[in-house]
């Protein structure tokens, strides 16, 4: 009987490794012949995270973040030459400001303490309007931060006095020690829009050009238009250029100094409905991409025939795009999102002029509320959402992989996310409290 | 040696192991099958918008914006104001597409290959445009003056406009058509995808140009979403 059995249990076994090697020969052919017919394909569109379906992983934290508090944040930007972390913010109606926080990072990136706090400057005119930083930038050689700010009451408009008065362009000087001193400003008069809740900027790569946001065609026609702001390439401030001009009093001819500012209105893609400039990829020869309304739009000033290419974005809403070149000028890349959306694009450009084909992702659970913020050492993306941080894994040449997940964050709409390369640290400003979901 | 090996296949007999290869054998059959009677492009329509994985390069080239990638309908006259959801070709403007064909299944041979392209407008009646395969190599950064323009790479068509017969672009014309109404039009391509696919000559897409000067065909381009249906249709059999 033993013997019996123990035969049955030698069949029993072998039946056992058979069937085992049988299933896995059936699916390595089944597998081998199916990737025969269906190769992976270069991936173009995806939804992220795949397969479409799956729920976006959301996690208390990932290695490098660091969370600072700073109510109502805006933007944020990060220096590695003067080791500072500047958030931008919203001020709250009759309050005196605070609009911007300025943290010193010790060597391996971490904030060393309180942050210094500061008002910016605005005209009395202004009154108590809410006011808002929309961006930041430092100067790539000079010691030296741009803010962009704007309003924030729909009782200003912009035929109004204050408009006339308004500066939107604030510069800062930086010292060794990371401390911000106020020293010019500019981008005043009609030629500005108010009330715009975006905005960003770029130095050109001949410094000779600040590309600025929220730019309108004088007067009447009120066409949204991009364009930039003369600089000094020595001293990084604001260019001024002379003009005749008849003196509306004597009506004698006099020189007047003007800031120097060029614009090219978006023509019939966006007339006076979005805010213009969210980003802009410049080429070395004076070309550059930027938002249009629902389009991605490429300037090319030197050649009248083909000035402006408006590049139609697919799915997109009416919901204006952010563009954030890829920080190594040499990898002609850049990256995309309409804001308000789960849309995430990665665009080839050829020298600040868009080509190719978009790569698009809908990123599950996105909503975003901020630029795309590359992060070249870690080889990832990071857009702010609403209470989260959504991180997309990129290739190395720059291409959205399949990589995403998301970070809880405590704020309604994360808006400031900044990174820095040196430390490898990715910031993101979120409120001191925790916030009550919104009604 | 022969009495072992009777012993070992009366041992897998007995241990059910005739049952196993044949449920191994119908299975890889039915996988076969089913994989060889598949049509290309199966259930993945190429259209409805922009259908990025499989035209994975794109590009217009216009002599009125030598450097410019999509600079494809003319917005505003004289305005040098451009956009690219419809894309029109005139004698100086051309359209160049290259789909990615690497799923079609190996050991096949192409029976038919037909390519559908959604015509906007066009003028005059009967205009004629003709389909090319281009011969060079392009990618990012194509157009009227480069085939490519990138940090590493920066090449120049032979001729501007990838108008070179016989180094841009193939001297005789893969197929034409007279435009007489808008509409979806269809274009027999088999000897271009058949030469890809056997690996007869290197797949650069088409170039689809006007001759005729004044004349424009205009098509909605496949990045229009809700218009565009731009499909290749390729059949293929076990060979």
């Amino acid at each position: 009987v033993n013997n019996r059995l123990a035969l049955r249990s030698v069949g029993l076994m072998r039946l056992l490794r058979c069937a085992a090697l049988a299933l896995v020969a059936t699916a390595g052919a089944t597998l081998a012949y199916a990737a025969d017919v269906v190769p992976a394909r270069a991936m173009q569109y995806v939804t992220l995270p795949e397969p479409a379906g799956t729920p976006m992983a959301i996690l208390d934290t990932t290695p490098g973040l660091i969370r600072v508090a700073v109510p109502r944040a805006t933007c944020a930007a990060v220096s590695d030459q003067f080791n500072i972390l500047v958030v931008g913010s919203q001020s709250l109606k009759g309050s005196e400001g605070k609009e911007l926080y300025v943290f010193k990072l010790g060597p391996n990136g971490e904030p060393t303490g309180a942050p210094e706090i500061l008002n910016t400057p605005k005209v009395p005119e202004v009154g108590d309007s809410p006011n808002q930083v929309l961006s930041l930038k430092f100067h790539p050689k000079l010691p030296l931060l741009y803010v962009w700010q704007d309003t924030d009451d729909k009782k200003i408009k912009r035929a109004d006095a204050v408009n006339e008065k308004y500066a939107h362009l604030l510069i800062y000087s930086v010292d060794a020690a990371g401390k911000l001193t106020f020293v010019a400003q500019g981008a005043v008069g009609m030629r500005f829009d108010m009330n715009n809740i975006w905005g960003d900027m770029a130095v050109g790569p001949q410094l000779d050009k600040l590309y600025v946001p929220n730019l309108r065609t004088p007067a009447k026609s009120n066409f949204t238009a991009v364009g930039y702001i003369g600089l000094d390439p020595k001293t990084g401030l604001i260019a001024m250029e002379e003009s005749e001009e008849k003196d509306p009093t004597t009506k004698a001819p006099v020189i007047v100094k003007r800031e120097k500012v060029k614009l090219w209105p978006l023509g019939g893609y966006g007339a006076d409905s979005i805010p213009t400039g969210l980003g802009y990829v410049v080429g070395s020869e004076g070309t550059f991409t930027t938002n249009g309304y629902t389009t991605i739009s490429s300037f090319d000033p030197e050649n009248r025939q083909g000035w402006h290419v408006a590049y139609s974005m697919p799915y997109v809403s009416s919901s204006p795009i952010h563009i954030s070149p890829h920080p190594n000028p040499k990898n002609w890349r850049f990256y995309a999102v309409t804001l308000g959306s789960a849309w995430v694009y990665s665009m080839p450009h050829a020298d600040g002029q868009i080509t190719g084909v978009p790569q698009i992702a809908n990123v599950t659970g996105l909503t975003a509320y901020s630029p795309c913020v590359i992060m070249p050492k870690r080889n990832q993306l990071a857009v702010g959402g609403g209470s989260m941080l959504c991180v997309v894994g990129l290739n190395p040449e720059g291409m959205l992989t399949k990589e995403a997940f998301a970070v809880k964050i405590n704020s309604l709409t994360v808006r400031a996310v900044a990174y820095s390369d040196r430390a490898d640290k990715l910031f993101v400003a979120e409120n001191p409290k925790p916030e009550a979901p919104a009604k | 040696v022969i009495a072992k090996a009777a012993r070992l296949i009366k041992s897998f007999t007995r241990s059910g192991g005739l049952m196993v290869v044949a449920f191994v054998a119908v299975t890889l059959c039915a996988c076969m099958v089913y994989a060889r009677t598949r049509s290309f492009p199966d259930d993945v329509t190429l259209g409805r918008g922009l259908a990025p994985d499989f035209i994975d390069r794109y590009a217009v080239l216009t002599e009125e914006a030598p450097t410019a990638s999509h600079a494809a309908w003319e917005t505003v006259a004289n305005g040098g104001v451009w956009a690219s959801h419809i894309a029109a070709i005139a004698n100086n403007r051309s359209i160049l597409i290259h789909y990615d064909l690497s799923s079609l299944p190996k050991g096949m041979r192409i029976t038919n290959a037909e390519l559908v392209l959604p015509v906007y407008t066009y003028s005059p009646t009967d205009v004629r445009f003709f389909v090319y395969r281009v011969l060079a190599d392009w990618g990012n950064g194509a157009s009227y003056k480069y085939r490519f323009n990138t940090p590493e790479k920066k090449v120049e068509w032979s001729s501007p406009g990838a108008r070179g017969g016989s180094t841009d672009r193939a001297t005789g014309s893969t197929a034409s058509y007279r435009v007489k109404a808008a509409g979806p039009v269809t274009l027999n391509v088999t000897s271009d995808v058949e030469m890809w696919y056997t690996k007869a000559a290197p797949n650069n897409g088409w170039m689809f140009t006007v001759e005729e000067p004044g004349a424009i065909v205009g098509f909605y381009s496949h990045t229009y979403v809700g218009y565009a249906s731009w499909v290749l249709r390729v059949t293929y059999e076990p060979e």
